[in-house]
């Protein structure tokens, strides 16, 4: 999953982003109002981070301005005020939530996922498919009772695909949604993911879950 | 004092009608009083008019004294029903006449002098109270002949004065001025029963202004600040500068909420984004205490974060200590010049990187100040030159003197700034930045160094001129020439 992160509080940038990578989401970085919004409208996110105090252009005009591009992207507004108006401005504008500073970071989690779970097939947080069951809370896969040790970038691409039941994802879309703008990712990294979760469900004796779709990507059906 | 509360409206309708009652009640007992003497008096002398009438036709005929042709000219002294009465007397005691109505009574006579009268009151033979006049008089002669008998040379020689008494009940009379009085006195109730009402509904009328006032001014609250006190119609010269002053006061007021509204609501967000900071650190480093470095540098931040929280905590401290008169002034005698060197070298060189500083305070000025408070006054000044001004800035701090004296100054190019701003650069909080994005400036420091400047009785003025050049000055300094 790729979410991008407008705050203009360094401090606050790394710490949010390295906790946020560490449960496996590409994170995205912009500084300013004006990065936020040419971040937001080139690339495609699952959900944005917004502050609304934002220097060059204000958090609230992004959002608006994003919204009036069409950008269907989740807002997240991330800010330190608190009044019922700021916030009903910022829903009204367009924002998917508004969390108010101080925050736990593992309520922003939270509200991340709500909001990932929205467009996904399932809203529940653990998903079965047949005896393989995936549960995205805990990071944890099971086939029949017993875990699947998969690693966190291997997890996400299962998650990801699982959501998305029936779509078919080509290695680029795979490395756009869920590799941040800095890292440079191949098709063989992807290749690889692919073929080490396989091996451990088979190795587990579950069947055959992402399918390749020769000449278009890989599905989960 | 009484928190007794009572109307003035209602007092004053009381204190106005009891006013108008006292009027109408003098004004019924003088008017009965009046009126009752004229009654009386008016009964008097219809009373005197009779007996004089009778003494017209008292005559001496041929030596004798006589009343003639009464019984047919005033046939009131013979009626059986509601008579009248008179007697006559000559030389005091000896009865000439008396009317028919009397019987064989007599009325009271007292003796009087000659062409005097007198009224009094008695019981009438019939039991009735009534009313007499007596007169004394010579009755006329008849015969001119006659008359010569009693004259010797040009006076009388023989005195035969009379004395009549004439009476008449008197119910007649009291029932008139009974009725007069009552007639007096209900007028005067339904006057002031009258004026009661008239009273009562003007004063309401009168005060429905004042009422209207008092309900608009209890309706005012704290949540509805931007209120203001209106009139219908033409406002009263009375009413007119309270609702300037109530009005001019909400002005104030509304103000002073918004700007106590705002002041929370910046210490809040100068607090919530370093407390999200810290919590984010703490929580996400502890997450991940096996990376070394990234733990390294997240306790770096905090310690940054703590010591700016720290610096908005002290100033909000300072600013809190100066609201509240607290602040304690310690003059003493010291030389600016060495201030200005030991403020300068005490701040950091990172933030000086790229600026030059300009001190030509004169080396041999010495004032008296609080030298702690004028160092930290100086400190914020040069921080905020600083930051706000363009690289390869030149810094200038000295002094000049003027009419009133010394003063110093701090001045820095400062190119994002405008004339528009400077009002505001006094407000706790204010950023020209409005998103507040530099969080090594909380917008504290002109706030602060202004409170201290007046707890040390100086005056500062910010001023840009044209070319952009922003200056803050400090004055009246108090100099002190050296030993």
């Amino acid at each position: 999953m790729k979410l991008l992160l407008v705050e203009d509080s360094k401090r606050l940038q790394r710490s949010i982003s390295a906790g946020l990578r560490n449960f496996g989401y590409a994170v995205d970085q912009a500084y300013d109002g004006k990065q936020g919004l040419s971040f937001g409208e080139t690339n495609s996110y699952d959900v944005i981070i917004l502050d609304l105090m934002l220097t060059e252009i204000d958090g609230l005009t992004v959002l608006a301005r994003l919204r009036r591009k069409g950008i269907k992207s989740h807002v997240l507004i991330l800010s330190a005020k608190d009044q019922m108006e700021d916030r009903v401005r910022g829903l009204n504008l367009g924002a998917d939530d508004y969390l108010v500073k101080p925050f736990s970071f593992d309520e922003l989690l939270a509200r991340i996922r709500a909001l990932l779970r929205r467009q996904l097939d399932s809203k529940a947080p653990v998903v079965e498919i047949g005896p393989i069951c995936i549960d995205t809370l805990g990071c944890k896969v099971s086939f029949n009772g017993s875990a699947v040790h998969l690693t966190r970038s291997e997890f996400i691409l299962l998650e990801y695909l699982v959501g998305r039941r029936g779509q078919v994802f080509s290695h680029d879309q795979i490395i756009d949604q869920l590799y941040d703008s800095q890292t440079y990712v191949t098709r063989n990294v992807v290749e690889v993911h692919i073929s080490q979760i396989r091996k451990k469900l088979n190795a587990a004796g579950a069947p055959v879950l992402i399918k390749n779709k020769r000449g278009f990507g890989y599905v989960v059906e | 004092m009484s928190n007794k509360i009572y109307s003035i409206g209602r007092q004053l309708t009381l204190v106005v009608i009891l006013g108008v009652a006292l009027v109408l009640a003098a004004s019924s007992v003088l008017l009965n009083i009046v009126t009752g003497t004229e009654m009386k008096k008016f009964f008097d002398y219809a009373l005197l008019d009779k007996a004089r009438a009778l003494e017209t036709l008292t005559e001496i005929d041929k030596g004798k004294i006589d009343l003639e042709f009464v019984d047919k000219i005033m046939p009131e002294f013979e009626d059986k029903k509601d008579p009248q009465y008179f007697e006559l007397w000559v030389d005091g005691n000896t009865v000439i006449e008396r009317s028919g109505s009397l019987n064989d009574h007599d009325l009271p006579q007292t003796g009087l002098q000659l062409g005097e009268h007198r009224f009094g009151d008695l019981v009438l033979p019939d039991g009735r109270l009534g009313r007499l006049v007596e007169i004394t008089f010579v009755p006329q002669v008849e015969d001119d002949n006659e008359n010569d008998q009693w004259m010797t040379g040009n006076s009388r020689i023989a005195f035969p004065a009379v004395t009549l008494v004439v009476a008449r009940e008197r119910v007649s009379l009291d029932r008139q001025i009974m009725t007069n009085r009552v007639t007096i006195t209900a007028t005067m109730s339904v006057v002031l029963v009258l004026i009661a009402i008239l009273v009562s509904k003007y004063v309401k009328d009168g005060f429905s202004p004042v009422n209207r006032l008092a309900y608009q001014v209890q309706n005012i609250n704290e949540n509805q600040l931007g209120t203001r006190i209106t009139h219908q119609g033409p406002q009263s010269i009375e009413l007119a500068p309270i609702e300037q002053q109530i009005n001019h006061l909400l002005d104030r007021l509304e103000k002073a909420f918004a700007r106590e509204r705002q002041f929370s609501s910046d210490v809040a967000h100068e607090l919530r984004t370093p407390v999200a900071e810290l919590k984010s650190l703490a929580e996400v480093g502890g997450m991940r205490p096996e990376d070394q470095d990234t733990v390294l540098a997240f306790f770096n931040d905090v310690k940054i974060i703590v010591r700016q929280m720290e610096k908005i905590v002290t100033s909000l401290l300072t600013l809190a200590r100066l609201d509240a008169e607290r602040g304690r002034i310690n003059t003493v005698r010291f030389l600016l010049s060495d201030l200005v060197d030991s403020t300068l070298h005490r701040i950091p060189e990172v933030p000086k990187n790229n600026k030059f500083f300009e001190n030509s305070v004169p080396r041999d000025l010495a004032i008296h100040t609080d030298k702690d408070n004028l160092e930290i006054i100086l400190k914020n000044l040069l921080l905020n030159a600083i930051a706000y001004s363009p690289k390869g800035a030149i810094i200038r701090i000295s002094t000049e003197r003027y009419e009133q004296g010394v003063r110093l100054f701090v001045s820095n190019p400062a190119t994002d700034l405008d004339t528009a701003d400077i009002p505001h650069m006094k407000e706790r909080f204010w950023r020209k930045d409005q998103a507040r994005s530099n969080s090594q400036h909380s917008g504290l420091g002109l706030s602060l160094v202004d409170g201290l400047a007046a707890a040390m009785g100086l005056e500062m003025k910010l001023e840009l001129n044209s070319n952009g050049e922003f200056t803050v000055y400090l004055f009246t300094l108090s100099t002190s020439p050296l030993n």
